[in-house]
């Protein structure tokens, strides 16, 4: 490894933990209105969709059809392992019959 | 809110647990980046040291992307930030269920945060049952998982990427089956709305990294803007 490439990857490394240290950190002067709480509660399932939505939308139509069932079986059955179990069964089928 | 947050053996074990289906989500991303890292001209230490230094899936893919000989290393760093940035505004979530925690508690726990152990932080900690050990605990489960892979997908480099790319998808999947667990009733639509519109837009004109910041401030100001006084 050459220092430069050993120097890139510390930095590298610098700048992930930094963002996820600075966050959290930055908090300690934050004062939490109830404004601003309402505004940090709806993020944790905005990111989750915003993750998703790009995925589903340059994803095939078993991808598609793998997330929708994961949220329709995790919404029956209330379990996050079976869910996932069941998705990626037919994440497996419809790409096997060539969907 | 002001009462301490626990941090336990027991809460750290849960994650741990919990921590198994992500890792095995985790482990066909770390194969594909070994993999990919190797193709790159990475030796298989350089490519374990970046998984076990950075620790972050998406910030490597894009640093292998803009790799160029000789070395270019600012738009190495731009990407890692780009990639990273939404780590901020988890980490300013986090901070309410990890209240009265020591700095050796919770800056550790920071290290080994993901997406997914995030997201299982937030759904619990709603639920008023949090405990900061579990961040820990679940990112370790990940993080070997991670270096494990990056390890393997060195070692057998394509053959081994192929037949985890299928796997690839568990991640993903997990995430929309915690989209049940995070939705909180029908205030949560317009920022879901929000998110997911500004995602797609965000995704074509500024590129993957900005995606989630972008969908993810969206959904803050949608979910500002539906907070009523006297609800």
């Amino acid at each position: 490894m050459t220092p430069e490439l050993a120097a890139t990857i510390a930095l590298m490394g610098l700048i992930a933990y930094g963002c996820r240290a600075a966050g959290f950190w930055a908090m300690r002067y934050v004062n939490l209105t109830p404004r601003l709480q309402a505004a940090l509660g709806a993020v944790p399932i905005a990111t989750m969709v915003a993750i998703l939505a790009p995925l589903a939308m340059t994803g095939g139509r078993a991808e598609l059809a793998a997330l929708i069932t994961a949220v329709v079986a995790m919404k029956w059955l209330g379990n996050d392992l079976a869910a996932a179990a069941i998705a990626l069964g037919v994440l497996f089928l419809a790409q096997a019959a060539g969907l | 809110m002001t009462t301490p947050t626990p941090f336990t053996m027991a809460g750290f074990s849960h994650g741990l647990t919990a921590g198994i289906p992500l890792a095995a989500g985790a482990l066909p991303y770390g194969i594909a980046f070994g993999a990919l890292a190797i193709q790159q001209g990475f030796e298989p230490q350089t490519a374990a040291a970046m998984s076990a230094i950075v620790y972050s899936g998406a910030a490597q893919f894009a640093a292998l992307q803009v790799w160029s000989e000789p070395l270019l290393i600012l738009p190495v760093l731009f990407a890692c930030f780009a990639m990273n940035a939404r780590y901020i505004l988890y980490g300013a979530l986090l901070r309410p269920h990890m209240t009265g925690l020591k700095p050796w508690q919770s800056y550790p726990s920071l290290f080994v945060l993901g997406d997914a152990n995030w997201a299982l932080m937030m759904r619990d900690g709603r639920a008023g049952r949090v405990d900061g050990a579990f961040a820990l605990g679940s990112g370790l489960a990940m993080y070997a998982a991670w270096l494990s892979g990056t390890w393997l997908g060195s070692l057998f480099g394509r053959a081994a990427s192929d037949d985890a790319l299928f796997l690839r998808f568990l991640l993903p999947i997990y995430f929309a089956t915690l989209l049940v667990g995070l939705w909180r009733g029908r205030g949560d639509l317009l920022p879901l709305l929000a998110a997911a519109v500004t995602a797609v837009l965000a995704e074509r004109l500024l590129g993957s990294g900005w995606s989630v910041v972008c969908g993810g401030l969206a959904g803050m100001l949608a979910g500002m803007l539906g907070y009523r006084d006297d609800a």
